[in-house]
């Protein structure tokens, strides 16, 4: 049920007093401008925006069949391969592949969070771990993500060692923050190896051969990825590219905007682990996952790509337009929907939830263009924001 | 809490009355220009667009409708369509409180725009009480068939006036006339150019007359990024010989003061004018704007912050 303009405002306005998710936005926002700088003018991420500027204008504009070939691809792989029209179509594939009494590790995937998929895990009886440090944060606290990249960028040192206490039970220094990350680690290697199934995401992914692309620096996807007998990998159909080449400078500049100037681990994982060392045969499984299975997830993309938020379909999710946002830094998550929040995600919640749910939060867009401004792929984001207050005020001034 | 109907209703009966969003008299808007001389029949005119003149009476509404915000009016099962004066919000009488002062200040900086073109050798003729106001706000609000109601009005009587060429004094109604009109209007011809395109610094710009002067320099977001402005605006107080202090968000990376958030949720624009303000009051006691919606938004927190706002148009002597 989409939220009023009055009750959205009333939750804003409720947020500028809450002085603990202000300073977590701050600080967020300002070291986030300091690593942007150290990436913006570099000749290759200059280079670099232009070609993924012109990979993604095509990717949006093929969308259907390029997730086409993308499902054709993985089934060559022999992994399989699924498209889920629906939020709950997708719950449903997961369900059937993970069942019930399972420990599930999941990397952070916002798509995961737009089709609930963690709460549904647990309501069908499994033990599910975010193993993403700042995504286990807003699990321990039942939280939806304040941000693409950084889901808990609303919860300060402070707030991380209350929670860690609660959960852990023992006291935190909030000023040790190689302490506070060392428990998490700690307490997720224990799931992680003894973790059914790993569910992990999409950055791009190669349509002429399957390879998923993913960019991090925890190296929790990569475990989430290996360890656990079955790896169930999901994302939006939007992220499907050309070629592999496509998927790999996709996924690098999303990590260069997502805030990370040399991102440390870029994985490129095209089927369950084997091995060729025997006679040059496949053998399956090697080291890592026995099985992998691949869900595309559509939920209203699709439509959207052939419709007036097309521009926002090209989107990388690297949320560099919501850290450089004047309401987002005094308003935080709360100006959002039920899963993205400010700038381009208030386009993704009109194209995932549909515009009713975004349009009484684009009354609070400045249209001050600073997203415009950073945006890797040139998306109008403002453009598009007004495009959706323009829906609504025309409906209210006409009835 | 006031809903978006309430405050539509509002901004657009004071349009249908007095002609702009918060339903200020023409006399006001045309005021600074009284006992000027103007070009007869020029094709070149000020478009002032009324912003500046519009400050005072600004500040007034936005302090109406906080008050109304507070004192709990309205809310989600307020459902009926109609004006803030119906439920309270009286800006008649605190319009009657703005002194002559008040109002002085603002007109000023338009009496020095025309000044400093004129000494650019650029002189303007001036529409008067036929200056209608660009619509601008409307726009920002989603109502594009207001917008474009008044657009086709003011091309109406730019083309009466045989206008060929606006020059326009604050980025929001140059936004509007410059990037916007020719795309709502099949046949707007109207040259339109900010003062800042057209002022020369070496002729109008006393050399180095503010030095010894230091100001925090806020960059309004549409000047930097819709109209790529932020260079001529440093090139006015480098003339003056002013010592520009940059925040880290300044040029095209510059942080929105949250002015135009001022109608619809003034606790939210004022939460991010307060934040910006205390960003730049680390580096000075006075900012310099050059755009009459930032010079309103941040004039309202101006005790509470301890930074002094001014507009490049009053810090020139």
């Amino acid at each position: 049920m989409a939220r009023s303009f009055v009750e959205v405002k009333k939750e804003m306005y409720a947020a500028l007093s809450d002085e603990k998710m202000r300073t977590g936005v701050a600080r967020g926002m300002d070291s986030y401008l300091v690593n942007y700088r150290k990436v913006k003018d570099r000749p290759d991420v200059v280079q670099l925006r232009s070609e993924v500027k012109a990979i993604k204008d095509y990717s949006s504009k093929h969308m259907e069949e390029l997730y086409k070939s993308a499902l054709e691809a993985l089934q060559r792989n022999g992994v399989p391969g699924y498209y889920a029209r629906t939020a709950g179509d997708a719950l449903e594939i997961v369900y059937k592949l993970v069942g019930t009494g399972k420990i599930v590790v999941k990397s952070k995937s916002m798509v995961t969070e737009e089709i609930g998929l963690r709460h549904f895990l647990q309501e069908k009886g499994n033990e599910v771990w975010e193993t993403d440090l700042g995504e286990l944060i807003i699990q321990f606290r039942g939280e939806k993500p304040a941000h693409m990249i950084s889901p808990a960028l609303h919860v300060p040192r402070e707030a991380v060692a209350e929670v860690f206490k609660k959960e852990f039970g023992r006291t935190f220094d909030p000023n040790d923050l190689p302490g506070m990350v060392a428990a998490a680690r700690e307490f997720l290697r224990a799931k992680l190896l003894g973790a059914h199934v790993g569910i992990t995401g999409i950055n791009a992914i190669s349509a002429a051969d399957g390879t998923i692309v993913t960019v991090e620096n925890e190296a929790n996807i990569r475990l989430t990825g290996a360890l656990p007998p079955t790896n169930i990998v999901i994302g939006g159909i939007e992220k499907v590219v050309p070629t592999t080449l496509d998927a790999v400078k996709t996924a690098l500049l999303q990590g260069y905007y997502g805030g990370s100037p040399v991102p440390t681990y870029v994985n490129l994982s095209a089927g369950p682990s084997g091995t060729r060392d025997i006679e040059k045969t496949l053998v399956r499984p090697a080291q890592g996952s026995k099985e992998m299975h691949v869900v595309l997830v559509d939920n209203g993309r699709l439509q959207a790509s052939a419709g007036p938020l097309w521009d926002a379909t090209r989107c990388l999710r690297c949320g560099a337009c919501q850290l450089v946002c004047p309401t987002y830094s005094v308003a935080g998550p709360t100006w959002g929907g039920p899963t993205y929040t400010a700038a381009v995600g208030l386009l993704w919640t009109a194209i995932t939830e549909g515009r009713q749910s975004a349009d009484p939060l684009s009354y609070f867009c400045l249209e001050c263009e600073a997203c415009n401004d950073i945006c890797p792929v040139q998306i109008d984001i403002s453009g598009s924001i007004r495009w959706l207050k323009k829906m609504a005020s025309e409906e209210l001034l006409g009835g | 809490m006031l809903d978006r109907k309430d405050i539509f209703a509002t901004l657009t009966e004071n349009w249908r009355r007095a002609g702009n969003p918060v339903g200020m008299k023409a006399d006001d808007l045309t005021a600074w220009a009284s006992g000027l001389k103007f070009e007869e029949g020029s094709d070149t005119i000020i478009y002032t667009g009324g912003l500046y003149q519009m400050v005072p009476f600004i500040n007034a509404f936005v302090a109406g409708v906080e008050r109304l915000e507070e004192s709990g009016i309205g809310g989600a099962g307020f459902r009926v369509f109609r004006a803030l004066s119906s439920i309270g919000l009286d800006v008649s009488s605190a319009y009657a409180a703005l002194t002559a002062g008040d109002k002085k200040r603002f007109n000023d900086i338009v009496v020095r725009v025309v000044d400093l073109l004129s000494r650019s050798g650029v002189e303007v003729g001036y529409l008067g009480k036929d200056e209608l106001y660009s619509g601008i706000l409307f726009h920002d609000l989603g109502m594009d068939s207001i917008f474009e109601e008044q657009a086709r009005a003011v091309s109406a009587k730019f083309r009466e006036h045989h206008v060929r060429r606006a020059i326009t004094i604050d980025p929001h109604s140059t936004v509007a006339l410059k990037l916007l009109y020719p795309k709502v209007l099949d046949d707007f011809d109207v040259e339109v150019k900010h003062y800042m395109e057209v002022l020369d610094p070496s002729k109008a710009v006393a050399e180095g007359h503010l030095q010894g002067k230091k100001y925090a320099i806020h960059d309004p977001c549409l000047l930097a990024r819709k109209l790529g402005l932020h260079e001529s605006f440093r090139a006015i107080l480098r003339r003056a010989g002013a010592e520009v202090a940059e925040p880290t968000r300044s040029g095209r990376m510059t942080f929105c003061c949250g002015g135009p958030l001022e109608n619809i949720a003034p606790k939210v624009s004022s939460e991010i004018v307060v934040r910006r303000a205390a960003e730049l009051r680390q580096l000075a006691e006075t900012a310099v704007v050059a755009c009459p919606i930032c010079l309103a938004n941040f004039s309202r927190v101006e005790e509470k912050t301890g930074l002094a706002a001014l507009d490049v148009l009053e810090a020139l002597r």
